[in-house]
């Protein structure tokens, strides 16, 4: 799986970009493998309208998508293409994308390594359409219900650093099993 | 001072962590360090983000912790239905 340790180069709306799943994280008990559970996956993403951020050429470019039509027959599904027709050019010829969403602070990411082409959606438009991924990330790692944390009113979580050091982090989310800071 | 930009490593662990759960108490908990990642605020300035889970939760902090999540998902509900 392609990982990136730095941002990408693009500076297009970087609020809404998903970064990859870092290095060094075992992502095997996450990854599902069969196309009937990538197909749910896809097709959730595609209900919520789930904004999707697309990697390619190494990482170095990206573009914002939602999904369009899940494909169970074909095993196919296809995406809203870029705004920048000079990235929608370059993406054609890609070989490798890496697709990454977080609905819900969960991170979900997969990868497309060939069959990326244009085509004419439902509605007229233009869209991409590619293979359903041979496995997809699914990197739910809490059992619990996670609750987002009111920010007017911050939670804070006093821990002791390795460095002896006090530090009061403000918490983003919460569950049974876990927390963000 | 609220510190979330302090270096810590995947795997790292910390110990008697305290979480003050407002008029509910403390909870005192174990954490390991499960994941970290930037993240972008809206000010566009970056932030680290740390993923952690409890280890050997007492029966105490779970007690706390499943009340304020309760309480939390209440008020949720109820501003849903406003």
């Amino acid at each position: 799986m392609l990982v990136v340790e730095e941002e990408p180069p693009n500076k297009l709306d970087p609020a809404a970009l998903v970064t990859l799943i870092p290095a060094g994280i075992d992502v095997t008990p996450f990854t599902l493998s069969t196309p009937d559970t990538i197909a749910r996956e896809l097709h959730l993403l595609q209900q919520r309208r789930d904004l999707i951020s697309v990697y390619f050429n190494r990482a170095q470019i990206w573009f914002l998508s939602v999904l369009q039509i899940i494909d169970e027959k074909h095993q196919t599904f296809s995406f809203d293409i870029s705004v920048d027709e000079a990235q929608n050019s370059a993406f054609e010829r890609t070989s490798h994308a890496v697709f990454a969403a977080q609905p819900g602070g969960i991170k979900i990411q997969f990868e497309i390594l060939s069959g990326i082409k244009r085509i004419v959606d439902l509605d007229g438009g233009p869209s991409f359409q590619a293979q359903f991924p041979l496995s997809l990330i699914n990197l739910q790692r809490r059992n619990f219900l996670r609750v987002p944390l009111p920010i007017a009113k911050p939670l804070l979580c006093t821990l002791r650093h390795r460095n002896g050091a006090a530090i009061n982090a403000q918490l983003y989310d919460l569950s049974i099993g876990g927390m963000v800071w | 001072m609220i510190t979330n930009g302090v270096d810590v490593a995947i795997g790292d662990k910390f110990t008697a962590c305290r979480i003050a759960l407002s008029s509910f108490g403390i909870a005192e908990v174990n954490l390991i360090v499960m994941s970290k990642r930037q993240a972008t605020k809206t000010d566009l300035s970056m932030q680290t983000v740390v993923g952690t889970n409890f280890v050997n939760l007492s029966r105490k902090s779970e007690a706390l912790l499943h009340r304020y999540i309760g309480q939390l998902e209440r008020e949720r509900h109820r501003l849903e239905r406003e």
